[in-house]
């Protein structure tokens, strides 16, 4: 019964997954894909997606999901995000992160059933929390002798590659020395790219860098 | 494989209920716009200076040093800085004694104070050039203590040579404070602190009222009443605040006695010799800070006027200068100070190489009506000697390039032009007139390293000390009549350091320096006059070791020591500095908190000096323990008791050599130690609230 219980959940979440797809497609055909920095998470249908290993992806693509809500729930508040960064857009509404993250939980318990079912979602590009592992620029010494402090907003094309392609300030942090070292560091970072359903793709993304001074 | 077939209804529930789940999310994600990543936080320690400091003797005394330190006197937050030693020769309120790289500081001969911008030290001064008076701080309310040793240093100018010391208050606090303290020796304190937010930026606000007898047979009756007012906006790259400070306090003196006295059983060793000595000071502030951080660099600003005052009654040779009404005087100082500093840093880099170039201009004007000398007997006036009315203005400007020649390399090259008038509109017209002085002063470090978090330093540069004003115009001698030589106005110094400073040990920063210091002529105390005056060129050099460990955030040990060698240069008497302290030593160890608990430790050692230019005739060492023991009942409760001198050492604060007549004495006097005894043990027990 348990078990019957579980597939049937699995199996709603991957017809509504199916559906979210399709929406997603009639959505892309109205807006330019790709061209824009507000398109890059745009899901797509590519025939091709859907012939590779659903099975497998689409847990895969629940798992990152739930992960990258569960970061963003717990570090990144979202109102102090939009304020810093009005151009963009909280990715996560309040109501989406709370509601859907007890159902993907529930989903990410009977995993195994859903990978027996050949239905597919395609979950858009995930930055998840892995860049936090690059290393951090250095706190400028000269910054730290003229106790420089401030948050710099830097704009970076991740190419497909997961390789900073443009790296170009967004928003200062009022001292160029700041912005300086957070350019070099970003510069050499590594990302996990953008993805069009199953292939990456380069994309724009905001990584702001607070340099702060403590006694 | 499923059952959609059993319940449809509910089937089709949860699917549009998924669908929309879903569809909410793949919007929210993927329509707003570019992706913002969570926050990189990088962060740095204030207090890791191996990478940015200017010199081995450099640093920063945290606010929670100063918690955790028991204060006999204000000034003692001061005692912070490795090699520092505060004393007292006379009443509470008045300046303290300073010691510090070899010298007998007086009340701030070579020692550099500033307070949120405003200079401390008072040149001209009815007491002692230079005197630096601590009393209007409030401990609580220090953002920390920066010191910088020797005159190596652009932005400092006169009375730096030994050292420069610069505070300020917090314009925020964490929480607001109330104190109430009670002792043995009629100590009584009162102390109120907060920043409340007000239209978009924080008022703090601090009171304090204070009472301290001391040990003696004449009470000192200390009595202060310190005020603190800001309205601050902005934060620490953005500025501005405007402060306002009051303070007003009145005591009664026991000056040093001549040790003969107490040995005689003339008085005991808590005795006075002249009851009727006693001061009382007032000083007045408003000023404004401000601070601007651009793409271009900082600019940062302050101007400010100081209503000061000072009262003074001391005798300090009793009957020897006349026999009848004795040799009581009167110091009068009241004064207006005004001035500015204007500097901005432009930081750039050169060749992809960091370089800061600073330019800084600093006015001060002292308008002094009158500075005074009266002869008094039980404070009243018999005769004025000397009563003057001096305008004394200075204008310095300042250059500085940092450049960061490599990733092991960094230099600071500063140069600074101090320019001075004054006009001396004195009671005798012999010794009114007007003088004029500067002085250019090249500046000049080299920093290498860090290599294992340790970093070497060589400090080269050359500062000064100005003289009292009136000496500068003075033809005849006020007391006696007698012609006098005019003095230089403007005494250069000059100064090299080569320290190391290391952080290899985690948590423990440590400092090594050895230092030198060539001074063109020594401001020393003058018991006739009870002043200080020029004399003798010195050269000075000594060895300064610093260290500071926070193995856990609940415990610090600090040990500093400091030895230093004092000589005049053509001194026919003897070439020893009298009251130049040769070692100084202190440790310490302070817990915050454990279970509640917490504690400190301190030791002083404060080593012999010559008290007469021949090594004739020496003072004694002194160690003096303090502690601490108290108890945190919640976050918002504190209650701890101090002991000062916890073992009862019967030790002077300051030892003096000179001739002094008690009543019946031969005419000319007798030369003899006078002491000044420190505090015998004394507890204070003081209960914090946060509010």
């Amino acid at each position: 019964m348990r078990y019957q219980l579980a597939g049937l959940r699995v199996s709603l979440l991957i017809h509504a997954a199916v559906l979210t797809l399709i929406f997603s497609v009639s959505r892309l055909y109205v807006t330019p894909p790709l061209s824009v920095a507000i398109d890059i998470g745009i899901l797509t249908s590519a025939p091709d997606a859907f012939k590779k290993d659903l099975q497998g992806q689409v847990v895969h693509q629940l798992k990152r999901l739930a992960k990258r809500m569960e970061v963003a729930k717990t570090v990144v508040p979202p109102q102090e995000k939009l304020s810093e960064t009005p151009a963009a857009e909280n990715p996560l509404s309040k109501q989406g992160e709370l509601t859907t993250q007890k159902t993907l939980d529930e989903a990410l318990n009977s995993g195994e059933a859903a990978s027996r079912n050949s239905a597919a979602v395609v979950v858009g590009p995930v930055f998840d929390a892995a860049y936090l592992k690059n290393p951090k620029p250095q706190y400028p010494l000269i910054a730290r002798r003229m106790k420089l402090e401030g948050t710099v907003i830097l704009q970076v094309l991740v190419s497909s590659e997961g390789k900073p392609e443009i790296v170009r300030l967004g928003k200062s942090s009022g001292s160029s020395v700041l912005d300086q070292a957070a350019l070099t560091a970003v510069q050499g970072w590594s990302f996990i790219p953008a993805r069009q359903g199953n292939d990456p793709i380069s994309a724009w993304v905001d990584v702001p860098l607070r340099f702060r001074l403590v006694d | 494989m499923n059952n959609e077939s059993t319940n449809i209804a509910s089937l089709w529930k949860l699917t549009l209920g998924i669908f929309i789940i879903v569809i909410g999310y793949a919007t929210a994600v993927f329509g707003g716009g570019v992706q913002t990543l969570e926050t990189v936080e990088i962060t740095d320690s204030t207090e890791n200076l191996v990478g940015s400091a200017d010199s081995a003797t450099e640093g920063t005394i945290m606010p929670k040093q100063i918690e955790d330190r028991p204060l006999l006197r204000t000034g003692e937050i001061l005692e912070d800085v490795p090699g520092l030693i505060i004393s007292q020769h006379s009443g509470e309120g008045k300046a303290n004694q300073y010691y510090l790289r070899g010298f007998n500081l007086d009340h701030g001969t070579d020692m550099a104070t500033t307070m949120a911008g405003m200079p401390i030290n008072e040149p001209t001064h009815a007491h002692g050039q230079g005197y630096t008076d601590l009393n209007f701080l409030m401990p609580e309310l220090l953002s920390g203590v920066q010191y910088k040793k020797g005159p190596y240093y652009a932005d400092q100018g006169d009375f730096s040579a030994a050292g420069a010391v610069i505070m300020d208050y917090r314009n925020v606090l964490e929480r607001n404070i109330a104190v109430v303290g009670m002792g043995t020796e009629g100590y009584r304190r009162i102390l109120v602190v907060g920043s409340p937010e007000l239209a978009g930026g924080h008022l703090l606000y601090g009171f304090e009222a204070y009472h301290h007898d001391g040990p003696w047979v004449n009470p000192d009756n200390y009595n202060k009443l310190n005020g603190v007012l800001r309205y601050s906006r902005g934060d620490g790259q953005n500025s501005f605040s405007i402060t306002a400070m009051g303070y007003n306090g009145t005591w009664n003196a026991t000056n040093q006695v001549a040790l003969r006295a107490i040995d005689e059983g003339l008085i005991s060793r808590y005795g006075s010799l002249s009851p009727t000595d006693a001061g009382n000071s007032y000083r007045y502030s408003l000023s404004v800070e401000g601070q601007q951080t651009s793409e271009n660099g900082i600019t940062r600003e302050n101007a400010y006027v100081i209503k000061y005052q000072m009262n003074l009654w001391n005798n300090f040779e009793y009957d020897l200068e006349d026999q009848v009404n004795g040799d009581q005087f009167h110091q009068y100082d009241n004064r207006v100070t005004s001035g500015f500093n204007v500097s901005h840093d432009w930081i750039t880099k050169l060749a992809g190489l960091d370089m800061v170039n600073t330019i800084g201009l600093q006015v001060r004007n002292d308008d002094i009506n009158p500075v005074g000398l009266y002869h008094t007997v039980d404070q009243q006036l018999i005769s004025v000697t000397e009563q003057d009315h001096v305008i004394q203005t200075s204008g310095s400007i300042y250059v500085q390039n940092r450049f960061q020649w490599s990733e092991k390399f960094r230099s600071i090259a500063g140069l600074r032009e101090d320019y001075y008038y004054w006009d001396v509109m004195a009671n005798n017209p012999l010794n009114s007139g007007e003088a004029h002085g500067s002085l250019l002063s090249p500046k000049l470090s080299l920093i290498f390293g860090p290599w294992e978090k340790t970093e070497y330093y060589i400090n080269a540069g050359q500062g000064f000390h100005s003289n009292d004003g009136r000496g500068a115009t003075m033809r005849v001698d006020p007391l006696t009549g007698e012609p006098t030589s005019k003095v230089t106005p403007l005494v250069r110094a000059e100064g090299l350091d080569i320290g190391a400073r290391t952080a290899v040990i985690p948590h423990a920063q440590s400092e090594l320096t050895f230092w030198a210091l060539n001074l063109g002529s020594e401001l020393v105390f003058d018991g006739d006059h009870g002043i200080t005056t020029p004399s003798y060129a010195s050269h000075r050099y000594g060895l300064e070791w610093a260290n500071y460990y926070t193995p856990t955030s609940w415990f610090t040990l600090d040990a500093d020591l400091a030895l230093s060698h004092a000589r005049f240069v053509g001194d026919p008497v003897g070439p020893y500095i009298p009251g130049s302290p040769e070692v100084v030593a202190s440790a310490g160890a302070s817990v915050d908190s454990i279970d509640g608990y917490l504690g400190s430790l301190r030791m002083r050692y404060f080593g012999p000096r010559p008290l007469y230019d021949d090594d004739s005739v020496r003072s004694n060492a002194s160690t003096i323990v303090d502690a601490r023991i108290g108890y945190k009942f919640s976050n918002n409760w504190r209650i701890f008791l101090d002991c000062f001198n916890l073992f009862n050492a019967q030790v002077s604060d300051i030892d003096y050599f000179y001739v002094s007549r008690l009543p019946g004495e031969p005419p000319a006097g007798v030369a003899d130690i006078s002491t000044h005894p420190a505090d015998p043990r004394e507890f204070r027990l003081t209960l914090a609230a946060n509010f």
